[in-house]
């Protein structure tokens, strides 16, 4: 479903969310995005999400912890450490920023599992289509180049034994080849009419009516998240209340993963049918 | 109608009072394949970047070329870009984005055509090449040959009048270049293109031809059809580059125009009945210097054996060839005879020190002229220059040499080290006839230094080696001095053996056969 | 030229503009998100004026020039924190050019990141390495004459760079409100990492530079870039 829709509009959602997390200290709502990001993650990569999640829970843990360290307000005080007081205040409010900085890196990690290359390119594309390609011609070198780099390298293993130096004279010898060959590349590029007029970015993608309806939905849900929230107080007492504006960010939050796991569950379904 | 009329053309690079190209006059007929043979050196590059005016390298011009009737110079850069291809050498450095779809549609971007019709083209000429089931994939996870054929096709999808190829083929093994010329020629018989191509690898293109035409220093020698070129070119050098059967058939006695293939090869010998094989067999050597015992490789714990129980020997002073198919695991069994690479199972003894000549041996320099490489490794290069005739080459920057040079100054330069044994991967590659009968013959009077090659080079080895190994699905399925080796081979093997298979036994080459 | 000057004041403005108007509305709890989106802003100038390159050939070196920071940071990735992407950096922007330079660091951290993984951190290190090489750039005559200072300003692109994102690390962690003392406790922690950078720059810029200078000057004569 996800990866269904069109590249701008799985980045307005990306963009709405961070942004909303970022804006907000509302316990809850941060809770929403922590949550939702986590478990859009296993959505999108399995077991192998739940390692960024237990650094997600180290982040937060250090935040949490090292806060009343340093910030000392708040009427509630825990204990005293070497006359440091340590308020629950200050801890909450950690733990909160914690989970912000956690749901944002989170958050981050599910638009690397959905943004591969080429949807990257087509947005930055459609505001910069020379780096855009630019990017392209970099991410195909990269691997080219280690490639060379092992072979050369190799290579010289009969005439240089220290390793440092033959990484080194290696190294100097990949940037050599990659210069000389990237004026072949350039005169390939020119001769294919690299430099006229009215050059077209060709994708793959289609912007359809659906993208129009849930770009829609996205932005009237992270609007009334916006208006309807409501920020708690930390200092010198906490307090918070539900509001309106959670249930929507929580919904914002959490729409893609509830589309993903229907349509599994639907393809599960269709399979035990057969 | 002519696509190309090309008018008393002279050429001189600037900075150079060296005349590249001398009164070149040539017409090339639109739908026609013509093929541009000569050897390295014979600025046959240089007269087809001309041909491409975003690509015509700087000097003094005189003559005029004229594309459809306009003055290349006149042509825009639009129609330039659009109906005139160009391939070159070099599969990797030609490529410019990092995915195949995107590859294909980079010309047509350029033109600035909308969406859908890319989609269309694109998606056709990607099953014309049959890249369709590479299509989402990344350039880098290509082989060479589908690379190739990748830059054919994203060149092809602009619908272009003309191709012009520059030795497409000479970084390619031997099974993915003929892969290639045969799309190629798919191509031209379904489209009409017009082509013009350099190529080295006349056996595979002449027979498809519609034309040849041969530079010698920058002048046309000949210009004829690729029956009749064979004749013409007699008494030139170039003529030892020219296909066996052609060169079989005048030796032979034949006359008229020459046949092409084996099928027309073989006709001709039916009707002969005096043919006579001589041949001189070198001294055996018997004392072993490298032994392989039941080697046994793979590459990662779950991935397949590529090594499945290798166990050979090479004995001291000769030239041992490894021959065998694409993937067989050829350069996988150097690696562990090299010891860059670990066997899990199985020993190699090594009677002495190792050399190993990469694939690619610009992978070998480093400096910025061969001398300051040579320097880095021994002081006494000059003998060894002198014995290779690279001596006048020591100031240049290893990238400016050509294929055959720069083979010969990366021999010198593990030489320098001096090694026991010389382990060559798929030298003759990207050289021409001349450059290789040089290499073959330089490699056979290194005197005690044992060299092992593996190559996909039949005729090479057949003429250059003293025993030939065949590596088949990881492991050495037959071992012999390389005259029984070929000559008992039915299809793997040399052009020569399978022309006079039945007809007359033990000709491996075509030194081999003479008439009485 | 002066098109040039407006775009780039026109976003000096806006960058201004997001920092005073993020922090009023969200107050300062914003602020590391802000300098995010600001680091972002910041690039967009740059990337524009690269949209009117004409030279086929400058746009392909810097496609090669980031690969080949990227490819780097691999080949030398046994050795923590020993990376020659700044010193690539810093070389692309003496030899090609300030904006050149400052091309070659912002695209690094992106093209890098789709290997390491885009983050909060992105934006940074786009805009750290894009100042060195902003920077190595303007500064290109004194740095090529002189090798000491090259060295100097590669031990201290080194220090800046660690420091930049050591700023953003607190910032983040105390959620905007700067915190002298926990500044410190975090660039005392990372002094060891920022003591690698520095010497890893001196190092590579030492071997490299030589290398580099001759092989441009090469390509210079032989291509005419």
């Amino acid at each position: 479903m996800t990866k269904h829709l069109h590249p701008l509009t799985l980045f307005l959602w990306f963009a709405l969310i961070i942004s909303m997390c970022v804006i907000t200290m509302n316990p809850f709502c941060l809770a929403a995005g922590f949550i939702g990001a986590a478990l859009f993650l296993i959505c999108q990569k399995g077991h192998a999400a739940l390692k960024i999640i237990g650094f997600s829970f180290f982040i937060v843990v250090i935040v949490a912890v090292t806060n009343p360290v340093f910030s000392h307000n708040g009427a509630t005080i825990l204990f005293f450490v070497n006359d440091t007081r340590i308020t629950l205040e200050a801890l909450i409010y950690g733990i909160a920023a914690g989970v912000k900085l956690a749901s944002v890196v989170l958050w981050f990690s599910c638009f690397n599992a959905v943004f591969d290359s080429e949807r990257l390119i087509y947005i930055i594309g459609r505001a910069f289509p020379k780096l855009a390609l630019v990017i392209s011609m970099s991410l195909g070198l990269v691997p080219r180049m280690l490639r060379d780099f092992r072979s050369i390298n190799s290579s010289l293993k009969a005439v240089e034994k220290r390793r440092i130096k033959r990484h080194l004279g290696a190294f100097s010898a990949l940037f050599t080849r990659s210069m000389e060959d990237a004026i072949v590349t350039a005169d390939s590029m020119r001769a294919r009419g690299y430099g006229l007029k009215g050059r077209t970015f060709f994708n793959r993608f289609c912007y359809k009516f659906r993208d129009v309806v849930y770009s829609l939905l996205f932005i009237v849900l992270f609007m009334f998240s916006v208006v309807l929230n409501v920020e708690p107080e930390f200092y010198p007492m906490y307090s918070c209340e539900l509001s309106l504006g959670f249930v929507c960010f929580a919904a914002l939050a959490l729409i893609m993963t509830v589309f993903e796991l229907k349509e599994s569950l639907k393809w599960k379904l269709s399979i035990s049918r057969i | 109608m002519e696509a190309f009329n090309i008018k008393n053309l002279s050429f001189k690079y600037a900075g150079s009072d060296f005349c590249a190209l001398k009164d070149i006059d040539l017409n090339i007929e639109k739908g026609e394949f013509v093929a541009l043979i000569g050897e390295s050196g014979s600025s046959k590059t240089t007269l087809l970047k001309l041909l491409k005016k975003e690509l015509s390298p700087k000097g003094e011009l005189n003559g005029e070329i004229f594309f459809e009737g306009i003055k290349i110079k006149e042509l825009s850069h639009r129609d330039s870009a659009q109906k005139i291809g160009y391939i070159s050498q070099n599969p990797d450095s030609q490529l410019v984005t990092d995915k195949v779809y995107s590859e294909l549609a980079f010309g047509l971007e350029n033109l600035g055509f909308g969406k859908e019709e890319i989609r269309s083209r694109v998606s056709e000429f990607a099953s014309f090449f049959k890249l369709s089931d590479c299509f989402n994939m990344n350039v880098n996870d290509l082989s060479g040959g589908q690379k190739q054929l990748l830059n054919l096709a994203s060149v092809m999808t602009m619908r272009p009048e003309v191709l012009l190829l520059d030795e497409p083929t000479s970084m390619l093994d031997p099974v993915s270049a003929i892969d290639f010329i045969t799309a190629l020629k798919r191509l031209c018989d379904d489209l009409g293109t017009t082509v013009i191509i350099a190529e080295h690898r006349l056996a595979d293109i002449l027979p498809i031809a519609d034309r040849v035409v041969c530079l010698e220093n920058g002048e046309i020698i000949a210009d004829a059809p690729p029956r009749s070129i064979c004749c013409q070119l007699k008494d030139r050098r170039i003529y030892r580059t020219l296909p066996e059967v052609s060169r079989l058939f005048y030796k032979l006695g034949g006359e008229g125009e020459a046949p092409l293939t084996i099928r027309e090869g073989r006709k001709f010998l039916y009707k002969k009945n005096n043919l006579h094989i001589n041949y001189s067999v070198n001294e055996i050597k018997t004392e072993p210097i490298l032994s392989a015992k039941e080697l046994w490789f793979r590459y990662e714990r779950k991935t397949p054996d590529i090594l499945k129980g290798v166990s050979f020997n090479v004995n001291r002073g000769e030239v041992y060839a490894l021959v065998g198919a694409n993937g067989c695991g050829k350069s996988t069994l150097i690696g562990v005879l090299s010891g860059r690479l670990k066997a899990y199972r199985g020993k190699v003894k090594r009677g002495g020190k190792i050399a190993v000549l990469p694939q690619n041996p610009r992978d070998l320099f480093v400096k910025d002229t061969l001398e300051e490489d040579f320097k880095s490794v021994n002081n006494s290069y000059t003998e060894l220059c002198n014995a290779f005739e690279i001596i006048s080459l020591l100031s240049r920057h290893p990238y400016d040499l050509s294929g055959g040079e720069l083979q010969k100054a990366a021999v010198v330069k593990l030489l320098l080290s001096s090694p026991s044994i010389l382990m060559l991967d798929e030298p003759t590659k990207g050289l021409d006839s001349f450059a290789k009968s040089e290499l073959g013959e330089l490699l056979g009077n290194l005197g005690d230094i044992t060299v092992l090659l593996v190559t996909h080079d039949l005729e090479f080895a057949a003429e250059f080696s003293d025993r030939c190994g065949l590596l088949f699905d990881g492991e050495i399925t037959s071992e012999d001095n390389s005259r029984e080796f070929f000559s008992s081979n039915n299809f793997y093997t040399t052009r020569v053996v399978r022309l006079t298979r039945g007809i007359i036994e033990g000709a491996v080459t075509e030194k081999d056969l003479y008439e009485e | 030229m002066k098109n040039k000057t407006l775009v780039f004041a026109i976003f000096f403005l806006l960058i201004l503009l997001t920092v005073i108007g993020g922090t009023a509305v969200w107050g300062s709890g914003a602020f590391p998100y802000i300098s995010l989106i600001t680091s972002v802003f910041a690039c967009v100038p740059f990337f524009l004026s690269f949209e009117g390159e004409k030279n086929t050939r400058r746009v392909v070196l810097l496609a090669v020039t980031v690969a080949i920071s990227v490819a780097g940071r691999f080949v030398f990735a046994p050795i923590q924190f020993f990376k020659p992407v700044s010193a690539i950096v810093i070389l692309a922007g003496m030899y090609f050019g300030s904006e050149f330079g400052f091309l070659t660091g912002a695209l690094s951290a992106v093209v890098s990141d789709f290997y390491f993984g885009q983050g909060p951190w992105t934006p940074f290190q786009m805009i750290s390495w894009g100042v060195i090489g902003l920077l190595a750039g303007i500064l290109s005559r004194y740095l090529i004459k002189n090798k000491i200072i090259l060295l100097v300003f590669g031990a201290l692109s080194g220090a800046l760079f660690s420091l930049i994102m050591d700023i953003w690390t607190t910032l983040s962690i105390e959620n905007g409100v700067f915190n002298i003392m926990r500044f410190f406790a975090a660039v005392t922690t990372s002094l060891p990492v920022m003591a690698v950078y520095s010497v890893s720059n001196v190092i590579f810029l030492m071997i490299l530079s030589p290398i580099f200078g001759k092989k441009i000057e090469r390509l210079k004569t032989k291509y005419g870039i």
